[in-house]
């Protein structure tokens, strides 16, 4: 039933760390080369070393994907180094949630930048190859996988941009899914609750204003959500899990 | 979450994605109760359970008469003792449009779908309290999530309605008592499905999608399954949509 991901490449953003870092290390495991996409190039290498380790082959490309032309360089530097792309984990991602008033017209065009723009600018680069992936696929398939989260269902006070920008990458999944499953391009949208990564402390605050509104939780792991990517990306060519939400158990 | 040992109920076992669940469950070293109207088809299906080495109890039961739920998990805890695992599965789809006034169909509907859904839950939910645990999925449906044309108007309001229960259910009782909730909401599968729709157009109509596209196999739906309920203890997969690849 699972299948196996020899012969195929897959490129993830935000693989310095948390759910990008774990379902790098996870569709390695599963036997596919990957590329790993971030900014902090020191973590790539380490992430790249520990890939190896394990006897995966890997590709790490230090980028800042708000950029559409960096986006587009990383994607023809991974076709015309590894000669192909099937699988795309877009797993970048950052939370500045706060008092709207207080909070800098700064903070919200990065959480614009980065969940939203950089996520487009690596798909539609990625999206002709996906497409050419899937003709000479061992597996006759090709997946998108979008981290939004449960901020993509549901709105809450001080989170209005992020919330925004989690509830677009939802339905750009959705549309997507509606015009690429025919073409057998798969695109699957995750959207987990509290998870262990560094998303909480991206700015003062947050971990507080989490804890008032969910008590105490035990959060979910990066590797958590790594499994619900394996998941969707080895079913077989005719399963499209399009949606999974994931919470922790504490959260109610 | 390693599942050998655990005790599971299935509703609308005798077929579909009952029967391919109890399946998998069985050989993943669950114990099954597996539940349904049809007695005959119950008993083959756990002689195919136990040739495979599997251990699954028949339970005669109807999900719309709450006696003969107590009665099912009398016997479910009397061979078992316990539950872990709860899969409000049954669940029927008589396509006709609204003007045709099918008004036993659209209780039929409210009656299984619905009713039939808190029935077990109520029957259930008092051993996982007891113990602290437990797991409860519940298959809603792509039409739980966008309304269907017409044809399909109180199909889909009973799935929003299965939809709606889960996710308030949930609320209520993850964190209180460590019991998960997941709501599946399948798209396409090869069941029984289309067969109680008595309206012959429409009949014709659910025959031809199924096979226009390549529908899933009931046991895609039962590894969704499997997936949820194997992950850690502290991972809810609160909702699981799956559909065949060309399925728009």
């Amino acid at each position: 039933m699972f299948e196996r991901l020899e012969n195929t490449v897959a490129l993830v953003t935000g693989a310095s760390s948390g759910i990008g870092r774990a379902a790098a290390l996870r569709l390695a495991q599963s036997g596919a080369v990957v590329a790993i996409v971030a900014r902090r190039a020191d973590r790539l290498e380490a992430l790249a070393a520990e890939i190896r380790r394990n006897g995966g082959i890997v590709l790490p490309i230090a980028a800042d994907i708000t950029s559409s032309d960096e986006a587009i360089a990383v994607v023809t530097r991974i076709t015309s180094e590894l000669g192909r792309l099937d699988t795309l984990i877009n797993a970048a991602g950052l939370m500045l949630n706060g008092p709207s008033i207080e909070s800098p017209l700064s903070e919200w065009d990065r959480m614009i930048d980065i969940n939203l723009r950089g996520l487009i600018y690596v798909t539609k680069a990625a999206l002709p190859h996906l497409i050419d992936a899937v003709a000479s696929s061992p597996r006759n398939v090709a997946d998108v996988v979008n981290i939004s989260s449960v901020a993509g269902r549901f709105a809450a006070p001080q989170v209005a941009i992020y919330n925004a920008t989690k509830f677009a990458v939802t339905a750009a999944t959705e549309a997507w899914r509606q015009e690429f499953t025919r073409r057998s391009v798969r695109f699957s949208v995750i959207e987990p609750g509290a998870t262990a990564t560094e998303l909480f402390d991206q700015k003062a605050g947050q971990r507080e204003g989490f804890a008032s509104m969910f008590g105490e939780v035990e959060q979910m792991h990066p590797q958590d959500i790594a499994e619900a990517v394996a998941f969707i990306v080895t079913n077989p060519r005719r399963v499209a899990i399009n949606e999974i939400v994931l919470r922790p158990t504490d959260q109610a | 979450m390693n599942i050998n040992g655990k005790v599971a109920l299935i509703t609308g076992a005798s077929s579909g994605i009952g029967a391919a669940t109890a399946l998998k469950l069985a050989a993943a070293g669950v114990k099954v109760g597996i539940a349904a109207r049809r007695a005959d088809r119950l008993y083959a299906l756990r002689a195919e359970i136990a040739g495979k080495g599997g251990d699954a109890v028949v339970l005669e039961m109807d999900v719309t008469d709450p006696t003969a739920i107590e009665r099912g998990m009398e016997t479910l805890i009397g061979s078992y003792g316990s539950i872990d695992i709860l899969f409000n599965n049954a669940g029927v789809m008589p396509v006709s449009e609204i003007d045709r006034f099918k008004t036993d169909e659209w209780n039929a509907m409210v009656d299984i779908n619905i009713k039939g859904v808190l029935n077990t839950t109520a029957a259930v939910l008092p051993h996982m309290i007891r113990q602290h645990s437990g797991h409860i999925f519940n298959t809603s449906s792509i039409a739980g999530r966008k309304v269907f044309g017409p044809g399909f108007t109180v199909y889909s309001a009973t799935k929003f309605a299965v939809t709606a229960f889960s996710e308030g259910l949930r609320m209520e009782i993850s964190k209180k008592h460590n019991i998960r909730v997941t709501c599946i909401q399948p798209g396409g599968v090869m069941t029984e499905l289309p067969e109680q729709t008595t309206d012959p157009e429409k009949r014709k109509l659910l025959d031809d999608h199924r096979t226009s596209i390549r529908f899933l196999d009931p046991e895609d739906i039962a590894d969704a399954l499997l997936f949820a309920t194997q992950a850690p203890a502290h991972v809810n997969v609160a909702e699981l949509f799956v559909m065949p690849i060309e399925q728009i």
